[in-house]
C-alpha cells in the first residue's frame, strides 16, 4: 500500500472514530432548561366574603409565580397544577356536576368531597371528578382553570364565574348576581389581539362558610421529573365579614358615558366596579364589553364617552333610532367587589416582574364584598338593581 | 485479411463482480427468456416513453496521432477504441487528429496503427457519459511499443480534466466501495458516493440542497420521473446496474427539465465472454431474504447481447423491536412486511457495416408491495382502510363534534360514508389478512435506434413509454386536503399517484472540423399523471357541517330517512360518493430543442457552448360537473389557465469551459440557466367525485338566488357570487368539495427557473489520487410555493399555487478517489457542504418536495434556511483486498446533524400589521403567532409553538407574555439549530475462492445511527415555567394512533419526557449472503 493510501485509511479511520464519538448514543433529546421549582413562589390568603348581605363566603387569594431571576419573573409558575385547599370550614353537602374536566367549581363540591375539609384537584390522567378538576390550577392571580393541555393550550381561558359552588338558580335561571371577574378598561387596558378578550381578575370566591382556623393550600406539580408539591399556609382569625356593598349608582348623559357613584363599606381600600355593555344594540360594536373601574374611595367615579377608541355605551340618539328588536336600545349591569387588600396592585398587568405582590389586608385577611348587580338600559334613568336571592334556597 | 483491430483482451474481472466462464445451458436459457421476455414485454407494455436527457450513455473520444520525434502528425493511422459493450474504430486525417462520437460509456483498449509505425496500445481509457474525452497528442514511434501519455483512471475518478460539465459517474469497484457487495440495490447508497449529492429528511435524494422534486431522475438516459409529484420511479432502488452518472447544476444543453441535478441509473449490457452470478442472502434482525441472478452474455461478433438481471426479496423491517410485528405494540401502520421483484433485460442488435448500428430493447418491471397488520391482526376487527369499520377502532367520525345533527345521524354513517374500492359492503366483517397498504407497480420500455454513420456522425434515437404508480390505501388521511388541520384525526383514504410517460428523442452529433463537435437535440413526451384519490369522509363532513349549521344547500340529512333524497330513492339511498381526485384524463406535453457545441481550440482548453429552449403544455380534460364550462375545469378565473400559464417555455442558455493547466491539474467554470416544469401536483388538483352516477338526475336543492355551483374564482360567471344554479344534485355535490377541499386550483403559476453557477479544480496526485473541488451558487427563482387559504368550512386550510418563492444555495463539493487496486485499498471520500435558503418556512412536512408557505413569509418576502437538508455531509468508502481472496468493506456516512429547532419568530398567520400587513412576530401559541402551517415538525397549530403565553395575562401578539418556552435550543427562525451529528458506519466482510463467495453485511454497526432522521416536536411534551418538561409529558395514556398520532411505537413513549419525539434507532442489520459466479 503507497503512503498515501495509508494516510487516507488512517484518515478515515480517525475520522470515523471521531465522528462516532460526536454522533453519541443518539436517544436523547437535547436537554431541556430545567425549573427550579422550589424557587417558585407561592403566596395564599384567605377571608370572608360578604355576597349581597345574605351570606358569607370563603374568599381565596392565592398568586403562584416564577421568581427573581428565573425565566420570567413575576409570570405564572407553572404551565399545570393540581391544588388542593384545606382548612376548618365544612364543605356544602349537596354535590355541583362535573364539566368535561372532572370539575365540579361552578355548582358544588364533588360527591367525594361534600362535608369534608378539604377541595382538591385531579391529576392530569385522571377522571375522579373534583372541586378544581385537570383544568383548576394555580396561576400568577388566583386559581383558574388554566391548566395547559396536550393541544398545547389552556383548558379554558375564562375565569371561573364568581361565586364559586354557586347554588344559586338554576341552569334555566342561573344566579342573577353571578359574574365573570374579567377585568376591562379603563383599569385594565385590552391587549389588542390577545389570547383573551380581557384580563381575569383571579378572583375566588366560595359559597362556603368560612370557619376561623388555619388553612393550607397544596399545590402540586406533576412534572416530569418527578411530582413537587408546594404549600402555603393563611389563617382566619376574624370571621366578621366586610360590610355590605350597595349597588353602585350610574347615571348616564345620553352621550356614551356619564358617572358610577359608589360608597365605599367601611374597611374596603380598593373595589372593582364591573360594568358591562349588555346589548343587544350594536351600535358600538361592543355587546357583551366588560368595563372595570377601579375604585378608592368612595364618591363619584366619571364614566368617560369613549374608552379605547369607541363609544362606551349607546348614546340616547343611538338607541332612539334602533330599528328592529335585535337592535334594541343597549343595556348594561353594573356592579361591585371591595376588598380590604390591595388587589388590584397584585393584578396583571399592574404586578408585572414582581414574584411576590401583597395580597393580603392589615388584619391579614383578605376579605371582600360584593354588591347585587344593577342592571339599566344606555339612556338616562339609572340601574335597576336586582332581586337579591339566598344562598340556603337549596 | 487478418482483423486489423484488436479483439479485447481484457479479463471478465474489469467489468464483473463474480466470473466463471459460462455454463453453456444455462446460457441457452438466458438467452432464450431474453428474447422471449424482451419479446412479450415489447407487446404487453406499449404504453410508455420518456424525454428530455443528457443521456450519459454516449460520449466521445478525440485525439491526434504525431511522430514521436519531429512532432508531425500522421494521417491515415488507424485507431480503435475496444470494449465489452462495443468496438469502434476511425483514421486519422491530415492533422493526425481522430474522433469518434456515439461510443457507449466504457473503458476501452484504444489501439493506434501507423504504417510504418509500432503499433500503441492504451489500456484504461474511460469514456464518460455526454462528454469528450481527449487523449491529447498520442506519439507514435518506430522503437517504442506503448505510449504512457493517455487517460489511464477510472471512469469513477473524480479527475477527468477534460471534463466541461460537472459530472461523476459511479462504476465498477466504485459500486462496490459505496454499497459493500454486489447485487445490493440501495441508490441512496449508491448516489451518495458522489460529492454533492446529499438525503434530505425524508430520504431522498438532493443534488446541491435542491428538492428531491428537483433532481431529474433518468434510467439510462430517459425521464425517469414519476408524473404526479416529480418522485424517483425507481422507488430509490437499482437492479442491474452499470453506471450511475450525476449531473450537478444545469448540465448541457442536451439537458432539460433540470432543477439540481440528475441521477441517470445506466444497466449493464451483455458482454462475450459472459458474466453474471447467483446471489443468496439472508439477514436480521427481523426477517430478510434476497434472491438475485444477473447474467450477460455476447455474440463473438457482438452483433447480439443481453444482460438480464432479477432481484427479489421479503422483507420484515425493524419498526421498533426486533423479532416482532410492528401492529404487536401498536405500531399499527408502518411497513410489517414488504416484497419486492424486480426484472430488468437489457437487449441489444447491432447491424450494418462494421456493426455500426444498434437497436436496444431495455425493458424494467418492479413489483414492490407494502403490508401493513402483518401478523398483527389477531384481535382486531377492522381495516385501516376501511372508513366504517375503521371507526370500531377509535377513529374519529366525522360527525363528532359538529353539534347539532339530525336525529340517527351517527347510527347513519356505516350506511351512508362511501366505500373506498374493495372495501367489504358488509359491516362488521372478519379481519382475514396483512393489508396490502402500497402498492407500486413499475413497467418500462424502451427502444433505442443508434447509428454511427461514420467516425464524426452519430444518431441516437430513443422511444421511451412507461409507467409507475405510487401509493395505496392507509390511515394517513387525503394527503394534501388537510382534513387533520380541521382536528378530526386521522381518515382512512387511498391515494395512488404516479402515471405514464410516453416520449422520444433523438441526437445528432456530428464533429465539425477537427475543434468543434455539434449536437443537435430534441426531445417530445406525454405524460398522462394520475392521482387517484379516495377521501369519503371529506364530504361526509362537508354534508355533516351543512346539518349542523343549517346552512343551504346540500347536508347530510338529505341521506337520511326522510330526508330530501328519500323522495326520489325511498329507502334506499345510495351512499354518499367518495370525494376524491382525479385528473379527468388531464395529459401534459413537454417537448425541447438543444443545440450544443464542444469547441476545443485546443488540446487543453475546452468551450461548452449551447442553447435549448423547453415547452410545456398542459392539456386538462373536461370537468363533468362543470356545465358552465366544462374546458374549465376547476372554473378557475380565465386569465389564470391563459398560454402564459399553460403553455409555458423558457430559453436557457449553457456555457462552459475547461482548461488543463497541466497534466494534474484542471479547473473548469459553468453556467446553466434551467427550468422545471410544473408537474401535475403543482399545476392543480382537479376534484372529483365516485360513485356520483345515482345523483346525476336527482334536482339540486340550490336555487337561482343563492347559486351553489362553481368554484367562485370566475369572475366571467355572473352575479355577486360567481356560482350558477346547479344542473343537478351530483353537480351540488362536487363543488361543495371542491369549494372547501380542493387545492390548489388550476393556473396562475410558471415553472421555476434556476440560474447555476460553478467553478472546479481537478488535481491528480503522483500515485492516481484524484481530487475535485467544486464550489456552486444557484439561484432559483419563480419555484411554486403553496400558500395556505383559510377561512373555509369549519376552519379548513387547502392552500393555492403561486410563484413567489425563490431558493439560494451557496456551497462546496468535494471529492477525493483512489485508483482502484487488485489488491490492498481503494475508496473514495465524498463530502458536500451546502447553505440552502428558501422562502418556505423550515420543517414543515413534505417540505423537500411540496413546500408549504404560510401567506405572511410569503407577503414579507422572508428567507429562511431549510430544514430538509444538512448543511455538511461525508460519505467514505472504500475495500481493502487482500491477495488470498478476503476483502473488507467499510463504508461511514456522516452527517452534520439536521435542522430541528422551532424558532421563536414566526411570519404572522394573519395581516396584523401597520395597514392590515404581514410582519414577523414572536412564536406564541395564540393569535397570529401560531404557525399556520399544517404539518409543522409533524404537528401544527399551538402544538408546534416555542413559546407559551401566560394565561393570567397573555400579552399581544407583538409583545406576548412569554411564561415558558419549549426549553430547548432556539434561533429566531424556525431550524437554525442542528441536531446532533450522525455516523453510520457500515461493514461488509466477504471471502471469495474460484467462484464461490460468501460474506456479511452490517448496516448500522454501531446502532446509533438515525440516518437523517429528524426529531419532531413532541405531542406529549408539555411546557412549564422556565422550560422544564411539563406536568403532563409522559404520563398522558393518549398514545393511541387513531387520535392522530399515529407511528409513535411503544419504545418511542419513553422519550417523551423531552421536547422532541425521536423513533428508536434503527439497530445494526446483518446480511448473510452467498454468491456464485457464472
Amino acid at each position: 500500500m503507497s503512503t498515501i493510501h495509508k494516510q487516507l485509511l488512517a484518515a478515515g479511520l480517525l475520522a470515523s472514530l471521531g465522528l462516532t464519538a460526536c454522533s453519541g448514543s443518539g436517544t436523547s433529546p437535547v436537554n431541556t432548561t430545567q425549573a427550579n421549582l422550589p424557587s417558585n413562589v407561592l403566596q395564599f390568603a384567605v377571608g370572608t366574603a360578604n355576597l349581597q348581605g345574605t351570606f358569607t363566603g370563603l374568599n381565596v387569594a392565592a398568586t403562584y409565580r416564577q421568581p427573581t431571576g428565573a425565566f420570567h419573573p413575576g409570570d405564572s409558575a407553572v404551565f399545570v397544577s393540581t391544588p388542593s385547599l384545606s382548612g376548618p370550614f365544612t364543605m356544602p353537602t349537596t354535590a355541583g356536576s362535573p364539566d368535561g374536566f372532572f370539575s365540579t367549581i361552578a355548582t358544588g363540591p364533588a360527591p367525594l368531597e361534600l362535608g369534608s375539609h378539604t377541595m382538591g384537584g385531579t391529576t392530569q390522567n385522571g377522571q375522579t371528578p373534583t372541586t378544581f378538576g385537570t383544568s383548576g390550577g394555580v396561576i400568577g392571580l388566583g386559581i383558574e382553570p388554566f391548566n395547559y393541555n396536550l393541544n398545547g393550550l389552556p383548558d379554558g381561558t375564562t375565569p371561573y364565574t364568581q361565586p364559586l359552588y354557586d347554588q344559586v338558580g338554576t341552569s334555566s335561571a342561573p344566579d342573577p348576581n353571578a359574574f365573570v371577574p374579567w377585568g376591562g378598561p379603563p383599569a385594565f387596558a385590552t391587549v389588542p389581539s390577545g389570547a383573551t378578550p380581557f384580563v381575569s381578575e383571579g378572583l375566588d370566591i366560595f359559597a362556603v362558610k368560612p370557619a376561623p382556623g388555619a388553612y393550607t393550600l397544596n399545590v402540586n406539580v406533576p412534572a416530569n421529573t418527578g411530582a413537587f408539591t408546594k404549600t402555603a399556609n393563611a389563617a382566619i382569625a376574624s370571621l366578621t365579614p366586610l360590610p355590605t356593598f350597595a349597588t353602585p349608582t350610574v347615571t348616564l348623559d345620553g352621550t356614551g358615558g356619564g358617572s358610577i357613584n359608589v360608597t365605599l363599606p367601611a374597611g374596603v381600600t380598593e373595589a372593582f366596579v364591573q360594568m358591562q355593555d349588555l346589548g343587544p344594540g350594536s351600535c358600538n360594536g361592543r355587546a357583551g364589553f366588560y368595563y372595570t373601574f377601579e375604585v378608592t374611595a368612595s364618591g363619584v367615579t366619571p364614566v368617560p364617552d369613549t374608552i379605547e377608541g369607541a363609544t362606551t355605551l349607546c348614546t340616547a340618539a343611538q338607541n332612539a333610532s334602533a330599528p328592529s328588536p335585535s337592535s334594541a336600545p343597549d343595556g348594561y349591569s353594573v356592579q361591585a367587589v371591595g376588598f380590604d387588600y390591595p388587589w388590584f396592585e397584585a393584578s396583571y398587568p399592574n404586578s408585572l416582574g414582581n414574584p411576590s405582590p401583597p395580597i393580603a389586608g392589615a388584619n391579614g385577611q383578605a376579605d371582600v364584598t360584593v354588591s347585587a348587580v344593577g342592571i339599566g338600559p344606555s339612556t338616562p334613568g339609572g340601574a335597576k338593581v336586582h332581586h337579591v336571592f339566598s344562598y340556603h334556597r337549596r | 485479411m487478418a482483423n486489423p483491430y484488436p479483439e479485447p483482451t481484457l479479463s471478465c474481472e474489469a467489468f464483473m463482480m463474480i466470473t466463471h466462464p459460462p455454463c453453456a445451458s444455462f446460457l441457452r436459457f438466458v438467452r432464450y427468456l431474453s428474447v422471449t421476455a424482451v419479446l412479450l414485454f415489447g407487446l404487453l407494455s406499449a404504453r410508455t416513453l420518456p424525454a428530455l436527457a443528457a443521456g450519459g450513455q454516449i460520449g466521445s473520444l478525440s485525439g491526434t496521432v504525431v511522430d514521436a520525434s519531429t512532432r508531425a502528425p500522421l494521417a491515415n493511422a488507424t485507431v480503435a477504441a475496444v470494449a465489452p459493450t462495443g468496438n469502434y474504430h476511425t483514421k486519422t486525417d491530415g492533422a493526425g487528429h481522430f474522433s469518434i462520437v456515439g461510443m457507449i460509456v466504457d473503458t476501452y483498449v484504444v489501439s493506434v496503427q501507423a504504417e510504418g509505425y509500432d503499433p500503441i496500445t492504451l489500456p484504461g481509457v474511460t469514456v464518460q457519459g455526454d462528454q469528450t474525452v481527449s487523449l491529447g497528442s498520442i506519439n507514435a514511434s518506430k522503437h517504442l511499443q506503448t505510449i504512457g501519455r493517455v487517460s489511464a483512471r477510472s471512469a469513477s475518478s473524480v479527475f477527468q480534466p477534460s471534463q466541461t460539465v460537472d459530472t461523476y459517474a459511479v462504476t465498477g469497484n466504485r459500486i462496490l466501495q459505496t454499497t459493500g457487495k454486489a447485487a445490493s440495490t440501495s441508490e441512496n447508497n449508491l448516489a451518495l458516493a458522489v460529492p454533492g449529492v446529499s438525503l434530505s429528511s425524508s430520504n431522498s435524494l438532493t443534488i446541491r440542497g435542491g428538492l428531491r422534486t428537483e433532481v431529474g431522475y433518468q434510467l439510462d438516459g430517459v425521464n425517469f420521473t414519476e408524473p404526479f409529484f416529480s418522485n424517483n420511479a425507481s422507488n430509490s432502488r437499482f437492479n442491474g446496474l452499470g453506471t450511475l452518472q450525476v449531473v450537478e447544476g444545469a448540465g448541457d444543453a442536451t439537458q432539460g427539465n433540470v432543477g439540481g441535478g440528475v441521477v441517470n441509473l445506466i444497466p449493464k449490457r451483455g458482454t462475450n465472454p459472459g458474466f453474471g452470478y447467483l446471489d443468496f442472502e439472508t439477514g436480521g434482525p427481523n426477517y430478510f431474504h434476497q434472491f438475485a441472478f444477473e447474467y450477460g452474455i455476447a455474440t463473438p461478433n457482438g452483433r447480439f447481447s443481453d444482460y438480464i438481471a432479477y432481484n427479489g426479496q421479503r422483507d420484515v423491517p425493524y419498526t421498533g423491536y426486533p423479532m416482532a410485528n410492528a401492529a404487536a405494540y401498536d405500531n399499527y401502520y408502518s411497513t410489517s412486511y414488504q416484497k419486492n421483484d424486480d426484472f430488468l433485460n437489457n437487449f441489444v442488435y447491432k447491424f450494418g457495416k462494421n456493426n455500426a448500428q444498434s437497436f436496444q430493447v431495455l425493458y424494467l418491471a418492479r413489483d414492490l408491495q407494502d403490508y401493513g397488520l402483518l401478523g398483527g391482526t389477531t384481535g382486531a376487527n377492522f381495516y385501516p382502510n376501511d372508513p366504517f369499520n375503521s371507526l370500531v377502532a377509535g377513529f374519529i367520525s366525522p360527525l363528532e363534534g359538529l353539534g347539532a345533527l339530525p336525529a340517527g345521524s351517527t347510527a347513519a354513517y356505516p350506511h351512508l360514508v362511501g366505500l373506498n374500492p374493495g372495501t367489504p359492503h358488509t359491516s362488521p366483517y372478519a379481519v382475514h389478512d396483512a393489508e396490502l397498504t402500497s402498492y407500486n407497480p413499475t413497467n418500462y420500455l424502451k427502444l433505442e435506434y443508434d447509428n454511427n454513420f461514420n467516425a464524426t456522425t452519430f444518431l441516437q434515437a430513443r422511444f421511451y413509454n412507461w409507467q409507475t404508480m405510487q401509493g395505496g390505501c392507509n390511515n394517513q388521511g387525503s394527503t394534501g386536503q388537510n382534513v387533520n388541520s380541521l382536528g378530526l384525526g386521522s381518515y382512512p383514504a387511498c391515494n395512488a399517484t404516479g402515471g405514464p410517460r410516453v416520449g422520444g428523442t433523438v441526437d445528432l452529433t456530428k464533429q465539425i472540423g477537427t475543434k468543434n463537435t455539434v449536437t443537435l437535440e430534441g426531445n417530445y413526451e406525454t405524460a398522462h399523471p394520475r392521482w387517484e384519490n379516495y377521501d369519503p369522509n371529506a364530504m361526509v363532513f362537508l354534508l355533516a357541517l351543512n346539518s349542523a349549521n343549517g346552512a343551504p344547500g346540500a347536508t347530510y340529512g338529505d341521506f337520511l330517512p326522510g330526508g330530501y333524497l328519500s323522495k326520489f330513492f325511498g329507502s334506499n339511498i345510495p351512499r354518499i360518493p367518495n370525494s376524491g381526485i382525479n385528473y379527468n384524463g388531464a395529459w401534459f406535453q413537454q417537448y425541447g430543442v438543444g443545440i450544443r457545441d464542444q469547441f476545443a481550440p485546443t488540446d487543453k482548453l475546452k468551450f461548452d457552448l449551447g442553447l435549448r429552449e423547453d415547452f410545456q403544455k398542459q392539456n386538462y380534460g373536461l370537468n363533468p360537473f362543470n356545465t358552465f364550462d366544462p374546458s374549465n375545469p376547476s372554473d378557475v378565473n380565465p386569465p389564470e389557465i391563459s398560454a402564459t400559464y399553460l403553455n409555458p417555455h423558457e430559453l436557457q442558455p449553457r456555457a462552459a469551459v475547461s482548461y488543463e493547466m497541466t497534466r494534474d491539474d484542471s479547473f473548469r467554470f459553468g453556467y446553466g440557466r434551467s427550468v422545471i416544469f410544473l408537474n401535475a401536483q403543482t399545476s392543480g388538483t382537479p376534484a372529483f367525485l365516485y360513485n356520483y352516477q345515482p345523483f346525476m338526475n336527482i334536482p339540486a336543492t340550490d336555487t337561482i338566488a343563492n347559486p351553489l355551483c362553481g368554484s367562485g374564482k370566475n369572475l366571467t360567471v355572473p352575479g355577486p357570487s360567481h356560482l350558477w344554479k346547479c344542473q343537478n344534485y351530483a353537480q351540488q355535490l362536487y363543488w361543495l368539495y371542491d369549494q372547501n377541499f380542493d387545492a390548489p386550483d388550476l393556473g396562475g403559476a410558471l415553472p421555476a427557473v434556476y440560474n447555476n453557477y460553478d467553478f472546479t479544480y481537478q488535481h491528480q496526485f503522483k500515485n492516481g489520487l484524484g481530487l475535485r473541488l467544486t464550489p456552486f451558487y444557484r439561484f432559483g427563482t419563480n419555484i411554486p410555493s403553496f400558500a395556505l387559504v383559510t377561512g373555509l368550512a369549519a376552519g379548513a386550510a387547502v392552500f393555492t399555487a403561486n410563484n413567489k418563492g425563490i431558493s439560494r444555495t451557496t456551497g462546496v463539493e468535494f471529492g477525493l478517489t483512489t485508483p482502484d487496486h487488485p489488491v490492498g485499498f481503494s475508496g473514495f471520500l465524498s463530502a458536500t457542504y451546502q447553505n440552502v435558503l428558501g422562502s418556505t418556512p423550515p420543517l414543515i412536512g413534505g417540505e423537500d418536495s411540496l413546500p408549504i408557505n404560510g401567506s405572511g413569509s410569503l407577503n414579507i418576502g422572508d428567507v429562511y434556511r431549510a430544514g430538509y437538508v444538512s448543511p455538511f455531509s461525508v460519505r467514505v468508502g472504500g475495500e481493502y483486498k487482500t491477495r488470498n481472496g478476503f476483502r473488507f468493506v467499510p463504508v461511514l456516512q456522516y452527517d452534520r446533524g439536521y435542522p430541528f429547532n422551532v424558532g421563536d419568530t414566526i411570519a404572522s398567520s394573519a395581516a396584523i400589521g401597520p395597514n392590515g400587513t404581514f410582519v414577523n412576530i414572536p412564536q406564541v401559541n395564540f393569535g397570529a403567532g401560531t404557525t399556520g402551517v399544517p404539518g409543522y415538525q409533524a404537528n401544527g397549530g399551538s402544538n408546534s409553538s416555542t413559546n407559551y403565553f401566560d394565561p393570567a395575562y397573555s400579552g399581544s401578539p407583538f409583545h406576548p407574555n412569554i411564561e415558558g418556552t419549549r426549553g430547548t435550543a432556539s434561533t429566531p427562525s424556525s431550524g437554525g439549530a442542528l441536531w446532533k451529528a450522525n455516523l453510520e458506519a457500515d461493514l461488509t466482510v466477504e471471502f471469495k475462492h474460484q467462484r464461490n463467495t460468501v460474506g456479511v453485511q452490517f448496516t448500522n454497526l454501531f446502532g446509533n445511527s438515525y440516518n437523517g432522521v429528524i426529531p419532531t416536536l413532541n405531542p406529549y411534551y408539555q411546557p412549564v415555567a422556565n422550560g422544564l418538561s411539563g406536568p403532563q409529558t409522559g404520563v398522558n395514556p393518549f398514545y393511541n394512533p387513531s387520535r392522530g398520532f399515529a407511528n409513535i411505537p411503544k419504545d418511542a413513549y419513553a422519550y417523551t419526557n423531552g421536547a422532541y419525539l425521536l423513533l428508536p434507532n434503527k439497530p445494526m442489520t446483518f446480511t448473510l449472503y452467498y454468491q456464485l459466479g457464472l
